[in-house]
């Protein structure tokens, strides 16, 4: 079955791990040309809360009695003249602006933790997206490595029992009877498929988008007999167009037929003797392919992204029989699912890569290694690949705990920060409005001096602005000119063969019917 | 001089008679029942047919070629009668379909070569809607095509035909002699 599971495993992940390892949002909050990961962005923003609270010259302060707050206007301070008015409301839009800032730092802690602690939770992980966010914070950042010479050698023999294998740790949970069940019943059930970890999703995902919903198929006849009719509006048959009502279905013909393609004769002569049986067999054979998959990721594919690889190494190395299929997320989580998607693709589509030499070069040229360039994982990984995967995880502990050290021994500015914008500015708003009508005139029009309700409006023009600033134009441009342009028409060999069009997607619009 | 005349002749008969038996061996039917419908269809010569295989109803799959892939044709039938013309009613907009293609593509590493146009062929009663795209992958370089049929007794099928580029002078024909039988004896 090897070539056909080459290529079906291939597209397990595909279909499978769509989720990116890092929200792209926390991005959209970062400044520009300072941050490329997540853990970056905490590094930023506590070093901006600490300049910000800097006790001589910082916009905000901690008083005498412990109460943060902007720093205080003295009647002094205003004598100088309205230059260094202006200045203070500077900033106080730099306070308010850095409150969402600051909130999604504390957010982006949160979800390190949340995750590190859904990993552990019965050596089972939920979610391989899940995994990625905690960056083997304290998996990898072990000094001597996870386990001893000692250790590895008795794991080793222990794992090398027939019984051990991510296939059975699979089936303890998950048997390949309840995959089946749930494609013969409803092929729907398996997108609701509430798995207890991110292999059975990636199975369960893989397998609806190979098995044909020949439901989907019948209830698509009668829905276009009843448009054809008239029974139906378009806007309540869905059958607004021929292909879009197919879309679904011609991708999963389209993909089990490149499977089909590529079948040994043994597997044709085993489904056309019991197709239901051949069906089970291809799905319990992909969990074994998963697992050699694994293996062979944890050797190669840090290295696609020029990351030592003794790390991952170590993982599975030390990784006992019932944890596997841990390791198994936190592999595919670690470096990225997208990383991991490609690779494995590629790899068991036909084995086209031959060395790491070949694979790193595919990562640096292919439209995949683009596509792990721009997660913010990705991004944080091949910067960081030179420091190896253990610096990385050791960096992502150190801002997790750096920032957690900083909210706990600076509760007050803490507390400060998380105040909505008008209680922030309402010190100043109250001098402002007892008479200092120069200060008032000059800040006519700004809406944080005024505090209120449009406090919030502004925080959000100002962060809009910041995102317009980080757009960067390249991302758009590059799935365009992605197909060839020009034009030709020339006719496909053989009889009776339509006539191929090779012609920008764009020009395609004014195809005709040919009757 | 006669005799020299008639070896030719008789040997070019021959010839021509043996090449329309081999053309007609060439191709078997085979019935499938789905559902209540009974539904005949040509299997070329050397292919297989895999009834119910991953859902599939019907699969016909050829000898692998040089690129060690077979030529796939996978046939579902609507399970209803069209009475009213459906697809011609249905809105086809070619541009939906290719991009839809080029978002799987995009899924399992694929890149596209080329576009077929869309198509409408209608011949004794029955009606073909084709449209496809050749596409590069890490399997392979293939045609797929995609296939709505509406029969001469009015019977709808969705057709999916992949075949492998460096088959398809060989196959295409066969593709199309199966999707023809398909619309014109059901």
């Amino acid at each position: 079955m090897n070539n056909a599971f080459s290529r079906l495993l291939g597209l397990v992940v595909c279909f499978s791990l769509i989720l990116a390892p890092f929200p792209k949002s926390f991005a959209e909050d970062a400044p520009p040309n300072e941050v490329t990961s997540p853990t970056g962005y905490l590094h930023w923003v506590q070093e901006k809360a600490e300049r910000l609270f800097d006790p001589q010259k910082g916009c905000a302060m901690v008083d005498a009695n412990g109460e943060a707050h902007v720093r205080n206007f003295t009647s002094d301070d205003f004598i100088h003249g309205p230059e260094e008015s202006k200045e203070s409301v500077e900033c106080q839009k730099e306070i308010a602006a850095f409150q969402p800032q600051w909130n999604k730092a504390i957010d982006i802690k949160k979800q390190f933790e949340e995750a590190d602690k859904s990993t552990k939770k019965d050596g089972q992980c939920s979610d391989c997206s899940t995994n990625a966010k905690i960056l083997n914070t304290d998996f990898l950042a072990k000094e001597g490595g996870l386990c001893s010479k000692k250790e590895k050698d008795r794991i080793n023999i222990e794992n090398a029992q027939p019984k051990c294998s991510l296939a059975n740790e699979f089936k303890k949970d998950f048997s390949v009877g309840n995959i089946l069940n749930q494609f013969h019943l409803s092929i729907k059930n398996v997108s609701q498929n509430n798995g207890n970890n991110c292999i059975e999703s990636l199975l369960g995902s893989f397998w609806k988008h190979v098995i044909a919903d020949k439901d989907a198929i019948k209830n698509l006849g009668l829905g276009l007999v009843g448009a054809a009719r008239g029974l139906y509006s378009a806007a309540t048959s869905k059958i607004s167009g021929l292909f879009s009502a197919h879309k679904q279905v011609d991708a999963t013909a389209s993909t089990s037929s490149l499977l089909m393609s590529g079948m040994t004769s043994k597997e044709i002569e085993e489904a056309q003797k019991d197709p239901e049986k051949a069906t089970q067999g291809w799905i319990e054979a992909s969990v074994q392919k998963l697992e050699d998959f694994l293996k062979w990721t944890a050797i190669h594919v840090p290295e696609l992204a020029g990351i030592d690889s003794e790390a991952y190494i170590e993982i599975w190395q030390c990784s006992k029989c019932g944890e596997r299929m841990n390791s198994a997320c936190k592999m595919i989580g670690v470096l990225g699912v997208d990383a991991v998607q490609y690779a494995f693709a590629n790899w068991a589509m036909g084995g086209v890569f031959k060395g790491a030499g070949a694979m790193a070069k595919w990562f640096g040229k292919s439209a995949a290694g683009r596509a792990i360039a721009e997660t913010a994982a990705g991004q944080a990984v091949i910067k960081m690949g030179g420091r190896g995967i253990e610096a990385f995880a050791a960096v992502s502990k150190r801002a997790i705990d750096g920032f957690s050290d900083f909210m706990a021994t600076h509760p007050k500015i803490t507390k400060f920060l998380l105040k909505p914008v008008k209680e922030l500015t309402i010190g100043v708003n109250e001098k402002m409005n007892k008479g200092m009508d120069w200060v008032g005139n000059k800040l006519t029009g700004n809406l944080f001096v005024h505090g209120g309700e449009d406090a919030a409006l502004a925080t959000a023009s100002m962060a809009a602005e910041d995102a317009a600033l980080r757009n960067t134009p390249g991302e758009i441009g590059e799935a365009v000119a992605r197909h060839p342009s020009g034009s030709s028409v020339t006719e496909v060999a053989g009889s009776g063969a339509p006539l191929e069009v090779s012609m920008p997607r764009r020009e395609t619009a004014g195809m005709i019917q040919a009757s | 001089m006669q005799n020299k005349i008639t070896v030719p002749v008789t040997l070019l008969s021959l010839f021509l008679i043996s090449f329309a038996f081999a053309d007609n061996s060439s191709i078997q039917y085979k019935d499938f029942k789905v559902d209540a419908q009974t539904i005949h269809v040509s299997v070329p010569q050397g292919w297989e047919a895999m009834h119910d295989f991953l859902n599939v109803p019907i699969s016909l799959v050829s000898e692998k070629g040089l690129q060690d892939q077979r030529a796939v044709i996978q046939i579902f039938p609507y399970g209803v009668k069209d009475e009213n013309n459906t697809f011609t009613k249905v809105k086809k907009d070619p541009e939906e379909f290719f991009a839809q293609k080029e978002e799987w593509l995009g899924k399992i590493g694929g890149e596209s070569i080329s576009y077929l146009p869309f198509q409408e062929t209608t011949h004794d009663g029955s009606t073909v809607y084709s449209i496809g795209i050749k596409y590069k992958s890490p399997a392979g370089e293939f045609l797929d095509e995609t296939y709505y049929v509406s029969s001469k007794t009015k019977q709808l099928y969705f057709i999916k035909s992949v075949t492998p580029l460096d088959m398809l002078k060989e196959h295409q024909t066969q593709v199309s002699e199966v999707v023809n039988t398909l619309s014109s004896k059901n």
